[in-house]
Order: structure tokens, then sequence, then C-alpha cells
């Protein structure tokens, strides 16, 4: 949706037009199941937490409509940043009450990590079996450059997930990424960078 | 946050083929089927109601059959001084009478009941105020021909801060 488009859209969803947010729902639903689902790998709770998210959005955009209440939405060309926000703040709410709830739920992407790593170690085998190149990686199938690639990526801190989620799954830019979790541009940059970088190591290191 | 020019950081990627693999490896799940339907029936009843917003029932309340501010202003007023007449008889019955002493005294509560007074007037003038508002308030609320006047009358009223230098001076004296 472009920015004019968006800005419009969100006035008229915010002064009560349900086609203008139905449209809204379309345009981003999509992007925030897919950021939710692949961070906490349950697509039941993805679309719970989707729709509490739209909850929130929709509260949000009345507030700041009839009352300009703190915390209201502030249309200044950053929705996209926000919506992830309120998506990701779900997230860690769920996870904070599962854990005070003390059951036994891990909400990371790594819940199967054992799983991953004993695929990736399963790869490695084959991979060795056949002989190594220059790029080794480059003799796997694509698929399983792929799987490979997910499990290494459930390795990575969460930190560093998180930032490869929003810019690959949910498809931000760096400073929309910033915004998203009020960290310092350069903080979200030297994390995507540095994450980039241990994943090639892991990737070649595995296969080598 | 961050406002420099970020577009030359957003767009090196440091390893296209890598990038590449990411993009694939952390690509979306498809959406369940009916999503969006799902979440816009959990979240349309939540949007405003445009008749709803502009008859706000909080600003219908001002005025009218509200709080009946006049009333109390006059009873205040007729409290002051009654008080105050009281006191100077029982002064004047006191043997002795009034001395110089009691002079101050009597002039302070001159003084208050002056005060007293300034309130009152003050009251009525909020009161007049919010009889005022209501009307426009009223009027916005019933169609008819004078509909647009009253909105552009509700307008001004809001331009000009009329509501908050109201609630101002309504919780400077009450």
């Amino acid at each position: 949706m472009a920015e004019s488009e968006l800005a419009q859209t969100l006035r008229d969803a915010a002064s009560g037009d349900a086609g203008a947010w139905t449209r809204l729902v379309t345009a981003y639903s999509g992007r925030v199941f897919g950021l939710l689902v692949k961070q906490c790998g349950d697509r039941e709770l993805a679309e719970e937490l989707a729709q509490a998210t739209f909850v929130k959005v929709v509260e949000k955009l009345t507030e700041a409509q009839t009352s300009g209440a703190p915390g209201a939405y502030e249309e200044r060309g950053r929705f996209e940043s926000w919506l992830f926000r309120i998506a990701m703040n779900k997230l860690r709410d769920e996870a904070r009450r599962k854990k005070r709830q003390a059951r036994t739920m891990d909400m990371s992407p790594g819940a199967d990590r054992e799983e991953g790593s004993s695929a990736m170690g399963s790869m490695a085998a084959t991979a060795g079996a056949g002989g190594l190149g220059e790029n080794p990686v480059e003799l796997l199938s694509r698929g399983e450059q792929v799987q490979r690639m997910q499990a290494c990526i459930e390795t990575l801190p969460e930190a560093d997930r998180e930032v490869l989620y929003l810019r690959h799954t949910a498809g931000l830019s760096f400073a929309q990424i910033a915004e998203t979790l009020e960290q310092p541009l350069g903080t979200v940059l030297a994390r995507g960078h540095r994450a980039l970088g241990k994943l090639k190591k892991m990737m070649i290191d595995d296969v080598a | 946050m961050n406002e420099f020019e970020t577009n030359n950081l957003e767009m090196a990627k440091t390893d296209p083929q890598l990038d590449a693999l990411l993009d694939e490896a952390l690509a979306p799940e498809a959406a369940p089927a009916g999503l969006n339907d799902r979440i816009v029936a959990a979240t349309v009843n939540r949007l405003p109601d445009d008749d709803a917003r502009i008859q706000n029932p909080v600003l219908g309340h001002i005025g009218g059959g509200g709080f009946p501010w006049r009333s109390v202003a006059a009873v205040l007023l007729l409290g002051g001084v009654v008080g105050g007449l009281l006191w100077v008889g029982g002064e004047t019955k006191r043997p002795g009478g009034i001395e110089d002493s009691d002079v101050a005294t009597v002039e302070t509560v001159q003084l208050g009941l002056d005060q007293l007074a300034d309130a009152a007037l003050q009251a009525e003038s909020i009161d007049d105020d919010i009889a005022l508002l209501s009307m426009q308030l009223s009027a916005v609320q019933e169609p008819g021909i004078w509909e647009q006047d009253a909105l552009e009358s509700l307008d001004t009223a809001i331009a000009f801060d009329e509501f908050d230098q109201l609630y101002d001076e309504l919780d400077l004296y009450f």
C-alpha cells in the first residue's frame, strides 16, 4: 500500500469506515501472521496474537481520532513500525504469561533445536560424503541449503533472530526495524550484519 | 530515533547469495484461510460510530439538567452573609461591645464577604457559559436549519478553548 494511500486509509478507518479497516487488515494481516508464526512456531497462537494485534491497532486508532489520548496512534508515516511493534509486544506478553504459568512451552524458534541440530549434523555428514569444493555450501541442493540456513538461524541469539525475522519475514527496512524494536539504528545494523557473518561461517563450517 | 540518511546502509548487501537464501529460509508461511475475515469480524465493531462521535454523550451532560452551580453559589453567598451578620451581632452584644481590636476582624470578614460575592458572580458567569454551550450542543444534536450554525458555534467554542477555560474556572472555584 502506497504511503499516501495508507495515510488516507488510516484516516478513513479511524473515522469508522469499515471498508478502509478491511483493506488495512487485508494488506497487513498476512505479514503480521507470518512474523508471529515464524517466531512462536504455533499457527493457532500466531493467529490469536495477530487478532490481538489488530484489536490493539483499532483501539489506538480510535483513541487518536476521538481523544488524542497518550499512546494513541499518530500518523507520521511510521505505521508499519508501529504495527509490528505491537505484534512483537503481544508475542512477548504471551511468552511472559506462559512463563508465569510455568507451563512447559518454549516460545523461541529453537524449541525444536535438538531436532534441528541433528538435522544439521545429518546434512553435514551427507555433504562431507559428497566431497567439498571451494564453497562447500553450493554443493548442497537449494532445499538442503534452505533447511541448513533455518537450522543455523535457530542457533542465533534471540535478539539477532528478531532482526532477521523483521528484515526477511516482515520485510521491514533497518530504519523501521530500529523503530519497531525501539533501538538505535546503529545497534540494529550491527546486529544484522553480525548475524549474517555468523550464519555464513556456520553454513561453511558445518559442511566443511 | 536516528534521522540520518540510511539508504546506503539499507542497500548495502554484503552477500547477495546469503540474502537470497535468508529470504527463502525466512519466507513467511501462508496465512490460514479466512484469517482476514476473522480479524475483521473481531475488530470491526470497535470502530467508532459516526453518529455516536457527533453526539458526544459526555459533552451532552454539561449544562441543562446538570449540576446546579447557580444554586450552590447562592447558598454559599447566603451562608457567608448570614454568618457574618451573626458574628457581628454576637460581638455587639458582648460586654464591652466592639473594640478597636475587633475592627480588623470585621474588615477581614468584610473581605471574605466580598470574595464570596465575587465567587458568586463568577459562578453565575460560568453557569451562563454552560447554558450557552449546552444550547449549542443541543442544537448540534437536533437536525434542522440551525445545525450548521450550531456546529460552527461549537467549533468556535472549541477553537477558543472555552471548554478548557470553563474546566479551569470550575476547578478553581469548586
